[in-house]
């Protein structure tokens, strides 16, 4: 890994006037002449480098932030204040060098042509960024071969499913080989297999190109399986950045303790050893501190006519809903 | 990138469109006989006031046909290209989607000025080149090569200087949420390029040939196939299209700035 960071972010903040609209008809009359205006601190003081290399999960809430922040690192957004480093470039200049070397893949906005096979866009791709004939049909026969989409790549893009598209979309934005990689959302919308391929498509690209990463997803299951570092954005401020590990340290207080008994188990006596969230009498579902689950899970076997027994981490979707939510906050 | 990247670029759009138009041919064929049809009736109206009154402002009734011949490239342009990729262009600061053309090492301008077209104005074209050629032959006028790379130049100037108001009319775009009519505005003015420059007198022509030179458009290069031209005029017209296209692609770079595309 270089000591220079890919991508290094120093105090952005990115603020948005918006008009606020009183409910109602007369609000739409009165909104005529006189509009009030309010602003939306979209991003606020944020801060964080990132490695070549590195696959980092950016994690929040619908409208934490996320997407702005990649769109002012793309250049697309002109930040409020503080400064934004991409490859050693400033991308608000959009200098063609820096555009040569990254690539924005919004899974909610498509660049194919609608109208004509995606094999088009590829090619105009290939002139935009002037890419060699050579290395064109060579990434692009191995990106081809990754996805499976040999026999789509020909079909007009609007008959093709919300899944084939996004692997096109995918093939566009990668055929210039970019070393850095801003993915927002990739996988919304697509089923769990198609999920699936696309997760292990990106891990393959990240090593094979030593590409450097950024993920946003509402999956968690994308954030595990390809991303060991996580920040967490909540309301425009970063509340976490660390390895995905230490997020469970930090938030999970509990491990989850599954049990399965040979004889039925009175609620009350489960009690003494955590908190009970499920319990039929022949199984039980309960949460027990982490530093002692291990403990209390050898003394649980000792005094109790247990089955079967299991201790699992507490989810990462219900760390991220006791972050950003404040109820059931003591109950992990 | 290189100019050779942007030529090759230019035709490769041009290609993807004769595709699209291929793909909807029903289409292509019904605007093509639209636009015939609304030239003919432009060409009409003009020759039954031609008829009754002779001449506009000096201009005989084969100037006005070759004037108006001018007039109908710079509409079959207008329609074919300027209104399609300006709509597109302000379609997508509203949506927010400049996004992916922002990322690409290309100049944005570029690609908001020639990614779109329709073909529905080529029989247009076709009948602007047919009458002014109809109307030399008519008027026993011979043009000289370099005559008709004049006229060419000028007619590539008015529709830079037009395309220019254009294009900051519709980069206003970014400081408004919804304005659906800003593309009409420069099509509604096109009226006075179908008339000669002389017609226009006092404020008016200062307005229309010094201030805005919206007048000068069809008319100069006309005047150069017809050995009328003025000088000063000519400059003018050139120096007025680079000056408009410059303060274009100023306002463009100032007013991105304002852009911020829609969350998702």
């Amino acid at each position: 890994m270089s000591s220079i960071p890919a991508v290094k972010v120093d105090h952005l903040k990115k603020h948005f006037k918006v008009y606020k609209k009183k409910p109602g008809f007369m609000g739409s009359i009165e909104s005529l002449w006189h509009r009030e205006y309010e602003t939306v601190k979209a991003v606020d003081d944020i801060s964080f480098d990132i490695e070549q290399g590195e696959i980092v999960g950016f994690i929040g809430q619908n409208g934490a932030g996320k997407t702005t922040t990649l769109k002012v690192l793309s250049g697309l957004l002109y930040q409020t204040s503080g400064s934004v480093s991409v490859l050693g470039y400033n991308p608000w200049k959009r200098q063609a060098a820096f555009q040569k070397q990254f690539s924005l893949v919004m899974g909610q906005k498509n660049q194919l042509w609608w109208d004509v096979p995606a094999m088009e866009t590829f090619l105009l791709n290939q002139t935009i960024y002037e890419v060699p004939e050579k290395q064109f049909r060579n990434t692009l026969d191995a990106l081809i071969e990754i996805l499976d989409v040999k026999d789509i790549i020909n079909i007009q893009v609007r008959k093709l499913s919300l899944g084939q598209r996004m692997k096109c979309e995918l093939i566009a934005s990668l055929l210039h080989n970019p070393k850095v990689l801003f993915l927002d959302e990739p996988t919304i919308g697509l089923d769990v297999v198609m999920q699936k391929s696309l997760r292990d498509f990106i891990r393959q690209y990240n090593k094979e190109f030593g590409a450097t990463i950024i993920l946003t997803s509402h999956y968690m299951d994308d954030v595990k399986e390809l991303c060991e570092r996580a920040i967490m954005i909540d309301r425009g401020a970063k509340v976490f950045d660390g390895q995905l590990s230490d997020l469970i340290d930090k938030y999970a207080r509990n491990k989850i303790l599954s049990l399965a008994f040979s004889k039925p188990v009175q609620k009350k006596l489960l009690e003494k050893y955590g908190i009970v969230k499920n319990w039929t009498g022949s199984t039980a579902t309960m949460l027990v501190p982490r530093k002692e689950a291990t403990k209390r899970a050898a003394t649980m076997l000792t005094d109790l006519p247990i089955h079967d027994l299991n201790i699992e981490e507490i989810p990462l979707e219900a760390i991220i809903r006791e972050v950003f939510g404040e109820e059931n906050r003591l109950h992990l | 990138m290189s100019l050779g990247k942007y030529w090759h670029l230019f035709w490769k759009f041009r290609g993807i469109q004769l595709m699209k138009m291929t793909e909807y041919r029903g289409d292509f064929f019904f605007w093509s006989f639209v636009s015939v049809l609304w030239t003919i009736f432009n060409l009409f109206a003009f020759s039954l006031i031609l008829r009754v009154s002779g001449n506009i402002a000096g201009w005989n009734q084969y100037e006005m046909y070759l004037l108006l011949g001018t007039f109908t490239i710079i509409d079959a342009f207008t329609w074919s290209f300027f209104f399609e990729n300006m709509s597109n262009y302000t379609r997508q600061i509203f949506k927010g989607e400049l996004d992916y053309l922002l990322t690409k090492p290309v100049n944005t301008i570029f690609l908001l000025t020639t990614t779109e077209n329709s073909y529905n104005g080529i029989f247009r074209l076709i009948i602007g080149i047919s009458v002014i050629v109809y109307s030399l032959i008519k008027l026993n006028i011979s043009v000289s090569f370099g005559g008709v790379f004049l006229y060419v130049i000028l007619l590539l100037s008015g529709l830079l200087l037009m395309y220019s108001c254009w294009f900051i009319i519709a980069t206003l775009a970014f400081w408004v949420e919804k304005l659906d009519n800003i593309n009409q505005i420069i099509p509604g003015f096109r009226r006075i390029l179908q008339v000669p420059r002389s017609t226009f007198s006092g404020v008016l022509s200062l307005l229309l040939t010094v201030l805005l030179p919206l007048s000068l458009i069809a008319s100069v290069p006309s005047e150069v196939l017809l050995g009328k031209s003025n000088v000063t005029i000519i400059f003018w017209l050139l120096i007025s299209a680079v000056l408009t296209g410059l303060a274009a692609n100023a306002f463009f770079s100032f007013a991105i700035k304002k852009y911020s595309s829609v969350g998702s």
